[in-house]
């Protein structure tokens, strides 16, 4: 990563709060700046309830923010776009439509011709594993086949940044497990810019180029954490256990126990 | 064995519960001593069934009577499946007309009859009236409860990949009510089916309404219960293809994530 390239997303001085329906104001996120290099993938790490989603959802364009701005490309993004798709943790799936007609969504939108749409959809069902099951029906398959539909959905309209939100975190462990050696094999043949996030810090561990760690709500960047060692990682090698523990600490100082530790 | 021996007989059922009813319609008719009911017999029905069937009478009065329902519930549906989803979009409008809906399905449509043929003169334009205000309602009510099932992170992904108002509307909230559609559909099948036979009991000269009254007053009693069963078999012939067709339209949604 050249440091002279600009950045594929710079976030500036980001702060957003809510009103209840009490008519309370609710400061979620108190401000926030960082950086996404082209290619990285950033994960970014925080207990539950801190205001992960609701920074997707600004870095995306769901929300505005209160201050600051988010610039892709160095310029304000003022919509949200096909070239910076949002994984949700739920999934996100038609249930009227087949597996293969999920993924053919964003082609439809682009009005892709058929055989090129064939061609895609073809290459992305055998990367992703969901051979076989093209014509099932969302509800007919696994928690983590649904995972690898809502990524091939995404990978369909081949954009620039994939937003991940907890993308495995309602999966079982071993599952979960597959899942991100997948996505690293996956994203190793198709360079993508990520952001993902997660309450999980092996998870945190095994993916990231670079950690951002938040604190709880409202919410700051507490510590930024580069893992110097090569993927893929060994989950039970010094190192990775050394780097483990030391994020563990931060949290727990910064989170009063809200943290979550995966198996 | 024996799973299997009820499962075969569980599937002609149907059928021996109508022969049951058949049956115990003959000794209805056995068992009163009236000269008329002794027209209305199974051995005298059948056979003028088999007449009207075998002369292309039937058809010559199915087809007007189905062109009514026809027209009336594609009307009914052109009308009313814009207006439920607008209606179950817009709290608003919901508030403002669900109220003043449900008063005005409670009115048999047969009460508008003086009006509609006072306005639409005799013919077939009072019976599409009379159907399609029987059949607009469970249409428009269905439909605005089904945009209740379009949950609001679809539309969200939708833009996300680029879709504009059009895209959502064709992409997602069709799809999406479509079963609630389809529920609509079927029950106003029903009712306009049920309408149409005393509204074709006015002003016209086809159909199977007409041709009870037409029947009675040729004093061919027989023929009038056979028209009677025909009435009755069309309209269940019709309500099973409108199940089939949600069955085969949704075959989803037996796995629908819940
Ligand atoms: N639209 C909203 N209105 C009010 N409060 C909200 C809204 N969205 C999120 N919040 C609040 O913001 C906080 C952070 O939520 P979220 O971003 O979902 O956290 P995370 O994804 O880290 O678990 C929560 O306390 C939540 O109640
Ligand atoms: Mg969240």
């Amino acid at each position: 990563m050249k440091n002279s390239k600009l950045p594929k997303i710079i976030v500036r001085n980001l702060g957003k709060s809510f009103l209840t329906p009490r008519g309370e104001r609710v400061e979620v996120i108190k401000e926030i700046s960082f950086e996404v290099q082209e290619g990285e993938f950033l994960v970014i790490l925080g207990p539950s309830g801190c205001g992960k989603t609701t920074l997707l959802n600004l870095l995306v364009g769901f929300e505005k923010p209160d201050r600051g701005e988010v610039l892709i490309d160095g310029e304000r993004a003022k919509e949200v776009s096909p070239e910076r798709i949002l994984l949700w943790q739920f999934f996100g799936l038609f249930p009227w439509r087949t597996i293969w007609e999920n993924i053919e969504f964003g082609l439809e939108l682009k009005r892709v011709p058929q055989a090129e749409r064939e061609k895609i959809i073809s290459e992305l069902v055998r990367i992703t594993g969901l051979r076989g099951f093209e014509n099932r029906y969302p509800g007919e398959i696994s928690g983590g086949m649904q995972q690898r539909v809502s990524l091939a959905r995404a990978l369909a309209v081949d954009p620039e940044v994939l937003f991940m939100d907890e993308p495995f975190g309602s999966l079982d462990a071993s599952m979960r497990k597959v899942l991100e050696d997948e996505l690293l094999r996956i994203l190793s043949r198709k360079k993508k810019t990520v952001v993902f996030v997660t309450h999980n810090v092996e998870e945190a561990l095994y993916l990231a180029d670079r950690i951002i760690i938040l604190s709880s709500r409202p919410t700051r960047i507490v510590k930024e954490i580069v893992p110097s060692f090569s993927k893929p990682r060994d989950e039970i090698s010094d190192e990775f256990l050394k780097l483990k523990n030391e994020i563990v600490k931060i949290l727990r100082t910064e989170t009063q126990f809200l943290y979550t530790v995966g198996l | 064995m024996k799973s299997e021996r009820v499962r075969f007989s569980g599937r002609f059922l149907p059928l021996w519960g109508f022969i049951i009813f058949l049956i115990l319609w003959e000794l209805a008719t056995l068992m009163v001593k009236n000269p008329l009911l002794s027209n209305l017999r199974v051995e005298k029905v059948f056979p003028e069934l088999w007449r009207l069937m075998v002369t292309g009478g039937l058809w010559k009065q199915v087809l007007p009577s189905l062109k009514r329902v026809g027209v009336a519930l594609l009307v009914a549906s052109l009308g009313g499946i814009p207006m439920g989803i607008l209606i179950g979009y817009y709290r608003v409008l919901e508030q403002l007309s669900l109220a003043t809906f449900q008063f005005l399905r409670m009115i048999s449509p047969l009460a508008w009859m003086p009006l509609a043929i006072m306005f639409l003169g005799i013919g077939d334009k009072p019976i599409y009236f009379l159907v399609f205000m029987g059949a607009i309602w469970p249409i428009i009510i269905n439909t605005s409860h089904g945009v209740g099932r379009v949950e609001k992170d679809w539309i969200k992904i939708a833009k996300n990949f680029g879709a504009m108002d059009w895209d959502i509307l064709k992409k997602i909230i069709i799809p999406a009510i479509l079963p609630d559609m389809l529920t609509g559909l079927r029950v106003a099948v029903g009712i306009s089916w049920i309408i149409l036979v005393p509204a074709e009991m006015l002003g016209v000269t086809s159909g199977l309404g007409y041709q009870i009254l037409d029947a009675r007053d040729r004093f061919a009693y027989s023929e009038m219960v056979a028209w009677i069963l025909i009435i009755g078999a069309i309209g269940y012939l019709l309500d099973v293809s409108l199940r089939k067709l949600r069955g085969r339209v949704l075959g989803y949604e037996k796995f629908e994530i819940t």
